[in-house]
């Protein structure tokens, strides 16, 4: 009777276990599973292999290129910040803007100017400046900075950082520069 | 002197269980076996089964997950750096299609063209290259592992690039009559205050996979 009992636990264990590999498999694995590191302007933010100091954002609906200001039917926001790694070089692999209803945006890359994400060593920081162009309503509810350092891999787990933006309204075109490396401590 | 017989003894010998006992020894497995009860053998059988059973369930799942992860082992070996070439007795170390070694190592550079941040220095390093390579152009990438594991890549925000300093090693060339790859190569390297080179790790799209060269930097 007791070898019965171990029988049916042992089955159990193997249905027990191929049921939470393909519970993991199924829900967890392939849509993210993700931790959130949350933060806040003015503060030095670790996120997976990043660290991360956002300066603060502000939005206009023209925008310096190099042929001119171009205007947006929408608004342009810059985010100031800088940032290091912990390990390597590297860069991150996603930085987008979020706002209230959850609608993403990333960087136009269509724009001839700078404003992506740059390279940046471990310790070793550069600041520069973030370019988003988002609908005109996307500033009035609250716009967050999406940071996902490396490359979303199904199989593994992996870190994002979500920190909240005050968003500053400038009648001028934004002006874009290129990313600069900072000196020890600064930031 | 000689012991006197025990009076008992011829009877407590031909009793018959001293007889039955004797015959016992004569006759060993016949005498002890008994009729196995039907409740041990059961119980017997039952737990080889368990047994076979468990092991069973174990090397099942150790195979369906050798299987489930090939996928996983096969990218994490070739993706990574898991072999780290050594280098001989002359400081050369090999990968195919290069040889490399390094030949001096300079912490705090003082160069012509631009002092470091504050807060930073540059580590000069000086290579000498071999490549059999005359088919393709191939760079190597240089990085510096400090002793706290951070990897700091050579060539980056330092001056001099394409003049005294290369910001990738030439590995390889597809004319080596007009553009041969040059013997001697020297890197610069931006470094934090506080960073405690180890080694010096040379690598390369064109290294068999999971390869890479590993030179001390000392």
């Amino acid at each position: 009777m007791r070898a019965r009992w171990g029988l049916a636990a042992m089955a159990a264990a193997a249905v027990l276990a191929g049921g939470l590999a393909n519970a993991a498999d199924d829900a967890l694995l392939p849509s993210g599973w993700t931790t959130t590191v949350r933060g806040a302007e003015g503060e030095d933010v670790v996120v997976g292999n990043l660290q991360v100091h956002v300066h603060g954002a502000t939005a206009s609906t023209r925008v310096d290129d190099l042929d001119g200001p171009l205007t947006s039917p929408g608004l342009f926001v810059a985010v100031d910040l800088s940032y290091a790694t912990t390990d390597a070089w590297a860069t991150p692999e996603v930085i987008v803007l979020i706002d209230g209803d959850g609608r993403e945006y990333s960087d136009p890359s269509n724009l001839g100017l700078s404003g992506s994400t740059w390279l940046a060593g471990p310790d070793i920081w550069f600041r520069g400046d973030l370019l988003f162009e988002v609908p005109a309503d996307a500033v009035t509810s609250s716009l967050t900075l999406e940071i996902r350092p490396e490359t979303a891999v199904a199989v593994l787990p992996s870190t994002i950082g979500q920190i909240p933006l005050t968003v500053t309204r400038a009648e001028d075109p934004l002006e874009i520069g290129s990313d600069t490396l900072l000196a020890e401590g600064e930031r | 002197m000689s012991q006197a017989p025990d009076p008992y003894g011829t009877a407590a010998d031909e009793s018959p269980s001293a007889l039955a006992d004797e015959a016992a020894d004569a006759q060993p497995d016949l005498a002890i076996a008994e009729p196995e009860s039907p409740m041990l053998t059961e119980r017997a059988r039952s737990r080889r089964s368990t047994a076979v059973a468990a092991v069973g369930l174990g090397v099942s799942l150790v195979v369906w997950g050798w299987f489930a992860t090939a996928n996983a082992r096969d990218g994490w070996w070739a993706m990574g750096d898991h072999v780290a070439i050594s280098p001989d007795a002359d400081g050369w170390a090999a990968s195919a299609p290069v040889t490399v070694r390094l030949d001096e190592v300079t912490p705090d550079a003082s160069v012509a063209d631009g002092s470091a941040p504050a807060g930073f220095s540059y580590l000069e390093l000086v290579f000498d290259v071999g490549s059999t390579e005359k088919e393709s152009t191939v760079s190597c990438t240089v990085e510096v592992l400090a002793a706290d594991g951070r990897l700091f890549l050579a060539g980056r925000e330092v001056p001099g690039l394409g003049d005294e300093y290369v910001s990738e090693l030439a590995c390889g060339t597809s004319d080596p009559v007009e553009y041969p790859v040059p013997e001697r190569q020297a890197m610069l390297v931006l470094l934090p205050d506080g960073a405690e080179p180890v080694s010096v790790r040379v690598d390369s799209p064109a290294f068999p996979p999971a390869e890479f060269i590993e030179l001390p930097a000392s």
